[in-house]
């Protein structure tokens, strides 16, 4: 039996894998807090629609090394996208505010434990059905 | 997982961040380094810019440190007559300097390093939770 076949651990496994790549959007913005122009990005959120939109997902065949894997944002289960609701821009002309960004990781962390604890009861679900199966 | 893309994107901050303190540290030592001579320019305050690059070898834009410039403002000048590189009126040019404005600098420098050390922190959090699912 595979577990991904089952509908939670799936939808689990895409929420971490949109929670993972949203760290690394937070991250850039936060390693960038000091360029000139530099404009924060962050995910399109992740709800249902998408969700079912990516099951009929296509992607690009690789049939050799030279091929590029795929668009940036392609890359991964979410889709990256200029940050419009940024809190303010500096003379600079950069809008990255650490404040803002920093809550948003610890949202992420937060989402990210959710999910890994849901994970983990779920498992135990499985393994509690199989063991009084006698 | 990408998570260890993220702690990278972080490390490449922290990396600019430390090229910066060290410019600003080089700022605040030379803060009084006068010309030898009088016709000579005493030290110039330099600045570094950063940049968005996205980094081939990983896939990723991660932020480097431009280019470290130099500030262009005015030398202050200072009354001392006895001082060797004095002009003809007796003054001296100081280093375009502040020391308020360093110290500002560094404390933005300081707050940006911690802010991508919360960053990795949190990048690596979620990745032992993932391990953590194995124990499970």
């Amino acid at each position: 039996m595979n577990l991904t076949s089952l509908n939670l651990f799936k939808l689990a496994a895409r929420k971490m894998d949109w929670l993972a790549q949203r760290q690394e959007v937070l991250a850039e913005n936060v390693a960038n807090v000091d360029t000139p122009k530099y404009k924060p990005y962050d995910l399109k959120p992740f709800d249902f629609k998408t969700a079912l939109a990516q099951t009929h997902h296509l992607q690009l065949n690789q049939t050799n090394g030279a091929h590029l894997s795929s668009r940036r944002d392609e890359s991964g289960p979410g889709k990256v996208e200029k940050d419009r609701h940024s809190y303010e821009t500096k003379p600079d002309g950069n809008a990255v505010v650490i404040e803002e960004q920093m809550i948003k990781v610890s949202g992420t962390t937060q989402d990210f434990n959710l999910i890994t604890n849901l994970y983990k009861k779920h498992v135990g679900l499985i393994r509690q059905a199989l063991s009084r199966g006698s | 997982m990408d998570l260890t893309k993220a702690m990278l994107v972080s490390a490449a901050g922290m990396r600019a961040q430390g090229t910066r303190l060290k410019v600003i540290a080089e700022n605040v030592a030379n803060a009084d380094s006068t010309a030898e001579t009088p016709g000579d320019l005493p030290y110039r305050r330099k600045v570094v810019t950063f940049k968005n690059e996205m980094d081939r070898s990983l896939g990723i834009s991660t932020v480097k440190v431009e280019k470290v410039g130099v500030d262009r403002s005015d030398f202050q000048r200072r009354y001392d007559p006895t001082h060797p590189s004095a002009d003809a009126d007796g003054y001296v040019l100081l280093p375009n300097v502040n020391s308020i404005i360093e110290t500002m600098d560094m404390r933005e420098a300081q707050r940006s390093y911690e802010a991508n050390m919360a960053v990795i922190e949190a990048a690596r959090s979620m990745l032992s939770k993932t391990v953590e699912l194995i124990r499970s």
